[in-house]
Formats: structure tokens, C-alpha cells, sequence
């Protein structure tokens, strides 16, 4: 994969539009930060990415087991174990089990435990960890960070450094900036539906501008 | 693709069959305890009264897992680039080898309780009305496994109805033709396999004219073994489809390459993924 593109994605829920025509076009090494205000369409956005939502109109590139996507709520049944999880990924996915397991040992998850038995921290944990270890060509994160401690943020941090060097996509919805700002690569905000311009963050920072900065701009 | 989503889901199947299982022995059980002692009549009221247990299982336990097969689409699924037919297919495939192996066990449950009830009380057997021994092979023969798939064949004809429904309703745009369409489907499907049934198994100028044997046999090609056990599956288990009878082949194979046109022609939904 070159490039990762989207055109034209539009959306409604009923009357409503939430996106009206989000265009994108990354190239592949791209970490891409989508940023914007509660409720503007970035988790509507990254479910159509990520083939969870197919009712929409416009054009993605890359759909499927091409990319793995990490959803502020897992959509697997919470009565079944991590073990079956992993199952389930290594059964649908290019996926790398035995560093999911390695990744596994550092925390306190337990492969027998059930989903539902696991805090809203660790069900992230285990959610980023499965979706992380896909070799896939566009990795899709929905608030990575949210309801993490201190520690596994790092390894989220971390472990998105190691994979940013590899050519694939990885794109981030967040409102966590400063943790990504030495990440990301390009921003762009969503904002009335439509996404701006693919903003190169190297470009940014050679006007003296942080990410942070470019986004309170932005939306003013 | 249907192994994989059968390796997914075969914990919540193994789970429902065991538990309608378990149910029923604990009923067999239950009652064979209750007669110990008792005169013959009672005997052979509490027999009636276990097999009855049995067959109301043999309808209910197909049931929920029909349930189950409906509330197979996952988002999960889905985002893991599967589409809409593969998911369909492997909840088809979940139903029709759970429904079987359910309705197997559910029959050597039956078999094994008439062996061991009625050890040396045969007279006892003799009052119990042998319409209430449906499932058991002592009284039916090993043919009466027949019921097991042909359960299951019934019941991948109701999610397959179903899956015809709710494209009926989901993919027309407006309120007027989802209801106009649900409604023609609904008539259809009825007069469908109603004419279907019909022609499988009533005698008729097809069957006549065919090398059927009579059509109260689930054994068509094997004149010799339907004479020996003349079984009619469709007569004495609502939810069993003669499946051996060739007019009945013809009929939902003609039936399942209407269901494959009409998903053609609908579609499944917007922007489904290309096969890969």
C-alpha cells in the first residue's frame, strides 16, 4: 500500500449529517492525529474506517482484515476469555500471538480471565494489545488513551513509536495531543462534517507552531 | 470461513445443547425414581409423561438455537472484513450441525430411557401409547435418526426465511415499499413451501408418474427398507422436513436458488466489502 485514501465519506443519522464529504489521503508511514470537539463525528468517522458502519456514501482504499481497529468499546462479548480473544484475532487476522502474549505478561491480564471480569483500563489494554499486534496495513485508534493508568499509557506511547517506524497508517482520534505530539506526522481537525487539510506536523514545528497551538486555531 | 465462525461460536452451541440435555435427564431421572414401586398404570403415566418431556425438548432446544443463529450477525465479524453472506453462512452451518448433534443425542436419551424403564416390564410398555415415543430408536428403528438432520434442515429453512424477511425490510428505502415487499415475501414464502410440503407429501399425478416410492415414506430410493419401517418424519415432528423425499430436494433446491437471486438482485447492504 502507497496511500491510504478516503473520498467523499458523508453520513447521516436520520436528518442529521455528521459528516458531509471527508476527504484524506495519507501515505503509508503516516501516523495522522484527527482531531476535534465531542460529538463532531471522529468515532463515526473511524467506524466507517474500520467497516463497522457500512451505511454511508464515498470511497475508502483499504476495508477489512487490512485494518485493525481499536474501538473505545470492544464489540466481542464480554462472557468470553481474553484466551478466546486472541483466538478469535489469530483466526481472523494476520496476527502476531505470541507478541500479543509477550505484550500480555507485562500486565496483570490473566488469559482465563473473562472480559467481563477485567476493569474498563484493562478491557483497554487487552483492546489495544489485540488490535496493535494485527499486521495490517492501517491501524485505527478511538481515544487510545482513555481510562488508562500512567504505565500503560508509556507502553501505548511506546509501542506506537515502534510501530510508526513501518510503513503502514496508523490513525488516531484523540483529544489527548500532548501525548501524540511528537507522533504524529500530519494532523488534520474535524470539524461541520469535514475534515481539513492534511496538515504536515514537521511543517508546524518549523513555523514555530505546536500541535495544540494549530488546533485552538484551527477552531476559532 | 464457516469453520472459523464455528470455532468461534461453538462454546455458546456446546453450552445450550449440554444445558437442554442435562435438562432432560435430570426429568428422566426424576420421574424413573418417581415409579419406582408404583402399580403398572402409573408406571406407564410417568413414562408418557418423560417422553412427552423429551419431545417438547425436540422443538424447544431447535428453537433457541434458531434464536441464536439470528443474533449471529456481529459487529465483530464485520470489522474483521467478513461479509454479510459469509456471516450468514456460518451462522447457517452453526444451526444445522448443532440442531443435529442436539437432536442425536436428545434420541439415544430417549432410546436409552425405553431400554432401561421398561427392563422387565414390558407389560408396563404395553400400556404406554407408543404415539409419545417419537424419538426413540427402540421403537422406530436406527432410521428414526433421520429426524436429527431433518430437524435441522427445517430449521435452516426458517433462518433462511428470516434472512429473506429482514432483507425485505432493511433494503427497499421507503416505509410504503419495506412493507409492501415484506408483505408479498411473506406470501410468498408461505404459499412457497406450503405447495412444496403439499406436493412432497401427498400422493399426486408427479408422484404417480415418478419412481417414488408412496409418499409415506422418508425412504425414497430405498423402496425395500421404506416398506420395512414406513416412516412418515413429516406426519409425527412438525419440525421435520422429509428429506429423503425427492420432490421435497427438487422443491428447496429450487428454493435456495431463488433465495440466491433475490440476494443478487437486493443486495445485502450498502457498501458490502468485495468477496475476497
Amino acid at each position: 500500500m502507497k496511500e491510504y485514501k478516503i473520498s467523499g465519506i458523508e453520513k447521516r443519522y436520520g436528518k442529521k449529517e455528521v459528516l458531509c464529504g471527508a476527504d484524506l489521503c495519507a501515505e503509508a508511514g503516516s501516523f495522522v492525529g484527527i482531531l476535534g470537539l465531542n460529538g463532531t463525528g471522529k468515532t463515526t468517522l473511524l467506524n466507517i474506517l474500520g467497516n463497522v458502519d457500512r451505511n454511508f456514501t464515498g470511497e475508502i482504499s483499504v476495508r477489512g482484515k487490512d485494518v485493525a481497529y481499536m474501538r473505545t468499546r470492544m464489540a466481542f462479548p464480554e462472557w468470553r476469555k481474553v484466551k478466546e480473544l486472541l483466538d478469535f484475532y489469530g483466526r481472523f487476522y494476520k496476527f502476531d500471538r505470541k507478541k500479543a502474549e509477550r505484550m500480555l505478561e507485562n500486565t496483570s491480564i490473566r488469559k482465563n480471565a473473562r472480559l467481563r471480569a477485567l476493569s474498563a483500563g484493562m478491557q483497554r489494554q487487552i483492546n489495544f494489545i489485540c488490535n496493535f499486534c494485527v499486521d495490517s496495513q492501517v491501524l485505527l485508534l478511538d481515544e487510545p488513551l482513555t481510562n488508562l493508568d500512567l504505565v500503560f499509557r508509556g507502553v501505548i506511547v511506546d509501542s506506537l513509536i515502534e510501530r510508526a517506524m513501518e510503513e503502514r497508517v496508523i490513525v488516531v482520534a484523540t483529544h489527548e495531543i500532548k501525548e501524540f505530539e511528537n507522533l504524529f506526522t500530519h494532523v488534520t481537525v474535524l470539524k461541520d462534517g469535514l475534515l481539513g487539510p492534511l496538515t504536515d506536523v514537521e511543517e508546524l514545528r518549523g513555523r514555530g507552531m505546536s500541535v495544540e497551538e494549530f488546533y485552538g486555531g484551527s477552531l476559532q | 470461513m464457516m469453520r472459523k465462525i464455528f470455532l468461534t461460536e461453538w462454546k455458546e452451541h456446546a453450552f445450550v445443547c449440554a444445558a437442554g440435555l442435562i435438562v432432560c435427564l435430570i426429568g428422566v431421572i426424576g420421574y424413573s425414581l418417581a415409579g419406582i414401586g408404583a402399580e403398572d398404570w402409573y408406571r406407564a403415566d410417568l413414562a408418557e409423561g418423560v417422553f412427552a418431556f423429551l419431545n417438547i425438548a425436540s422443538y424447544a432446544v431447535p428453537l433457541i438455537l434458531l434464536v441464536m443463529a439470528i443474533f449471529a450477525f456481529r459487529s465483530y465479524y464485520r470489522q474483521a472484513g467478513l461479509t454479510e453472506g459469509k456471516i450468514v453462512q456460518g451462522a447457517l452451518f452453526n444451526l444445522f450441525v448443532w440442531t443435529t448433534i442436539f437432536l442425536a443425542a436428545l434420541m439415544l436419551l430417549a432410546t436409552a430411557f425405553d431400554f432401561a424403564y421398561f427392563a422387565g416390564a414390558e407389560a408396563v410398555r404395553g400400556q404406554t401409547v407408543p404415539q409419545c415415543m417419537l424419538l426413540s430408536l427402540r421403537e422406530h428403528g436406527v432410521y428414526r435418526l433421520l429426524f436429527a438432520p431433518s430437524v435441522a434442515v427445517t430449521m435452516s429453512l426458517f433462518y433462511v426465511m428470516y434472512d429473506l424477511i429482514r432483507l425485505s425490510v432493511l433494503r427497499p428505502r421507503h416505509v410504503f415499499y419495506k412493507i409492501l415487499l415484506t408483505v408479498l415475501m411473506l406470501g410468498f414464502l408461505f404459499l412457497y413451501q406450503y405447495m412444496v410440503y403439499c406436493a412432497a407429501v401427498s400422493p399426486g399425478i408427479l408422484l404417480e408418474a415418478s419412481w417414488l416410492v408412496p409418499p409415506d415414506s422418508v425412504l425414497p430410493v430405498v423402496p425395500a427398507l421404506a416398506e420395512v419401517w414406513g416412516d412418515d418424519v413429516k406426519n409425527v415432528h412438525y419440525f421435520a422436513a422429509p428429506i429423503l423425499n425427492l420432490i421435497f430436494i427438487a422443491g428447496e433446491l429450487c428454493f435456495a436458488v431463488l433465495y440466491y437471486g433475490f440476494v443478487k438482485v437486493a443486495g445485502r447492504c450498502k457498501n458490502e466489502m468485495e468477496e475476497s
